[in-house]
């Protein structure tokens, strides 16, 4: 069944990337999971987030680590795996445990299944959309009317959301030392005498 | 609830811990960054687990997809803002260790 397979290679993939030293191989295993989710995302009938988490997880997403794990990384760094703490494999692996357990009675030891409240209101017009023309969960339409009918206002929050990070993440990562001009050599820092003044105008 | 569901679920379960063990054991920026992504990741499937489990024709609901849908675009801008603020630790110097970052700190 295709189901176990897939469950598996995530498994296996996620646990790869927890063990690899490099983070180079740490990233190629998490690419791996992502795959292997996207092809769960599509045998639970999601055919929309399948294509979405391979574009923007194992595309975008990844590469961004990537970039910044061969920019800024010395392979010769051997620390990766050294624990702080006397013992913090072990009880790192107790308190995972426990908390699997919890989790696993969360979705089924409790009062799983039962429906705390019905949504309100008249919609049989998407109602009758979805059995009129006969479109499976898989289509990408029924998710669209879903999404603007009931969540455009997050929709939206989402792109002013997306925007405010890439303007702080220009902000965070930049150098204003050497804004403007080379970097220079590690010497004796240079004064120039347009920087003595105030801050120039770009 | 249907075999595939459930074993979703348990599935979601698994990788979300695997994910918490990574940010527990690894001291490397970039590699915790990997495993909170994997945590999300985690919480889709239950996402779209429970989806698949209430989706009916008299009630097409498919909440659980759009709430994944908006992790995803979410997690995107977390990528942004917490690799950029890697980069800027980098920058300074050759080797950070999660430990040793408390410049924050009060």
């Amino acid at each position: 069944m295709g189901w176990w397979l897939m469950a598996a290679i995530a498994v296996v993939c996620a646990i790869g990337m927890l063990s690899s030293r490099n983070p180079v191989h740490s990233a190629l295993w998490l690419v791996g999971n992502f795959m292997a989710i996207a092809v769960i995302f599509l045998l639970l009938s999601a055919s929309v987030l399948f294509a979405i988490q391979l574009i923007v997880y194992a595309g975008a997403i990844m590469v961004l680590f990537l970039f910044v794990v061969m920019f800024f990384m010395s392979p010769r760094l051997r620390r990766w795996m050294r624990p702080a703490l006397k013992g913090q494999l072990v009880l790192g692996g107790l308190l995972v445990i426990a908390f699997l357990l919890l989790l696993l009675w969360g979705a089924f030891g409790s009062a799983f299944g039962t429906v705390i409240g019905e949504p309100s209101g008249a919609r049989e017009s998407l109602v009758a959309a979805a059995t009129d023309t006969a479109v499976g969960m898989g289509d990408p339409r029924p998710l669209g009317n879903w999404l603007f009918s009931y969540h455009v206002l997050p929709f939206e929050l989402t792109s002013v959301l997306l925007l405010i990070a890439m303007v702080g993440a220009l902000m965070v990562a930049r150098d204003i030392r050497s804004e403007g001009r080379d970097r220079l050599p590690d010497t004796a820092p240079v004064v120039r005498p347009e920087d003595a003044g105030e801050e120039v105008q770009a | 609830m249907s075999e595939m569901v459930s074993g979703s679920l348990v599935l979601s379960g698994v990788l979300f811990t695997i994910g918490v063990l990574g940010v527990m054991i690894r001291r490397h920026p970039v590699v915790i960054f990997m495993c909170i992504e994997l945590m999300l990741n985690a919480a889709n499937v239950a996402l779209v687990a429970f989806n698949q489990q209430h989706y009916s024709n008299q009630w097409p609901a498919l909440d659980g997809q759009v709430y994944a849908f908006m992790v995803i675009a979410i997690a995107a801008a977390e990528v942004a803002i917490g690799l950029a603020i890697i980069v800027a630790l980098f920058k300074r110097r050759e080797w950070i260790d999660v430990d040793e970052i408390n410049l924050l700190r009060g």
